[in-house]
């Protein structure tokens, strides 16, 4: 339980710090509604853990079970995928057949993503367990399309493209991230969750700055 | 006095609330809708709580905040689809929907508990729980209003604004049923405070 409560308060620091910093951006400069959406999408995180922080400390079973903390990584990653779908992809990808080959093996590594991480969590754990963590992973997968996409798809004029690769490869590192530790954790390696939360909390802190950066190479 | 209560604290939160809202008639008639679907979340809980194998703290924790987010969702989605996706309405509407619930359910409650309630449980209990469940439905009423003219973000936005409100409804009820319950009631007045602090002392309009 302690590998538990280490993670989570890690992970949801993290998240805090990504929020607020974000918050702070897009209050005092100009920022996109994409910017917006991804510091909703750290917030959701934050709430998430900050849920599984307090089930831990009123004792309210957490493992075996589908818990409500574990909406916060769906949450998130669908505010992740929202942004991506909604403001970006109509302006990067035209769905001319030139670009099918990006869409193809987007769809594709993104699809070998979800099988292997509902492989990796099948028959380990509790029905209940296994249906948060599937929802996780659908969520992951959902915005995994489009951040492997936006990675390989060569850039339009302006450079929208390679001013968010950099977000979009944290994005898909936190995924994976949360992939791992779902896998672990279902399979009650505590110590290993615990683990990985130290790379999830660095890419969840670095990824409103590098976004920042990304807008603000985009803008000039 | 038990009818008293169930009927004159919704009534007078209505009222109350009302002061506040410039569209006072779409504001009752999504106020009573409600109090109407607080009464059927009553049922619709007892069927989770005998499919849950009658666990109260994974039924409160867990399943209640989806089963009473979505009965609370449902009024302010059809408004958005159907009737008018303005922002402001769609506000005033949520905010209505979630005091409405809110009121009824601290009334309900404070019914079950009379012969153990104290005054100041009472007033905590009806506080906290009026806030969060406005906080949460308001938010998503506001989340479906700044997205809903968007149709590629409208879907996966509104899910996400649902995700949030009952993760925070979650944590709430964790609270309130450990031994921290007293920071289970603070806990939303604590989180509204800056915003009304920002709109009613700076005058920062919304």
């Amino acid at each position: 339980m302690m590998y538990i409560l280490f993670s989570e308060t890690a992970v949801m620091g993290a998240a805090i710090f990504g929020t607020v910093y974000g918050l702070i951006r897009c209050r005092s400069g100009k920022m996109p509604l994409y910017a917006l959406m991804s510091v909703m999408g750290l917030l959701c995180m934050a709430l998430g853990s900050f849920h599984t922080v307090i089930r831990v400390m009123t004792s309210v079973p957490v493992e075996g079970v589908f818990q409500t903390g574990t909406l916060g990584t769906v949450g998130a990653f669908m505010f992740f995928f929202s942004s991506n779908y909604g403001q970006i992809d109509l302006l990067v990808d035209d769905r001319s057949a030139a670009n099918r080959k990006y869409r193809l093996t987007a769809g594709a590594l993104s699809a070998l993503l979800l099988v292997s991480s509902i492989l990796a969590v099948r028959g380990s754990a509790e029905a209940g367990e296994v249906f948060g963590y599937i929802l996780c992973s659908l969520s992951v997968s959902m915005a995994a399309y489009f951040n492997i996409k936006h990675l390989i798809i060569p850039d339009i004029e302006g450079g929208v493209v390679s001013c968010l690769r950099g977000h979009n490869a944290l994005i898909l590192c936190m995924g994976l991230m949360c992939t791992v530790k779902n896998a672990a954790l279902s399979r009650d390696g505590y110590f290993f969750c615990a683990l990985s939360a130290i790379p999830q909390c660095i890419l969840t802190a670095a990824c409103f700055p590098v976004l920042e950066r990304g807008v603000r190479r985009w803008s000039e | 006095m038990p009818v008293l209560i169930i009927w004159v604290i919704p009534l007078l939160g209505a009222v109350i609330s009302a002061l506040f809202i410039r569209r006072v008639r779409l504001f009752s008639v999504f106020y009573l809708i409600g109090m109407l679907l607080c009464l059927l979340a009553g049922p619709v809980n007892l069927v989770l709580y005998r499919s849950c194998g009658e666990d109260i703290p994974y039924l409160v924790t867990t399943l209640t905040p989806v089963s009473e987010e979505l009965l609370k969702m449902a009024p302010v989605l059809f408004f958005a689809c159907v009737i008018d996706p303005e922002r402001r309405g769609l506000l005033i509407i949520s905010f209505a929907v979630g005091s409405g619930f809110a009121f009824t359910e601290s009334a309900v409650v404070l019914y079950q508990h009379l012969d153990t309630a104290t005054a100041r449980w009472a007033l905590f209990r009806l506080l906290g729980a009026s806030v969060m469940h406005s906080t949460c439905t308001a938010a998503v009423g506001m989340a479906i209003g700044f997205i809903s003219r968007r149709k590629k973000l409208f879907y996966c936005g509104t899910l996400a604004a649902f995700v949030g409100a009952v993760i925070y409804h979650a944590t709430f009820n964790a609270l309130i049923i450990s031994e921290y319950e007293i920071y289970g009631y603070f806990l939303p007045i604590l989180l509204i405070l800056p915003l009304l602090v920002r709109r009613y002392a700076f005058g920062e309009k919304q």
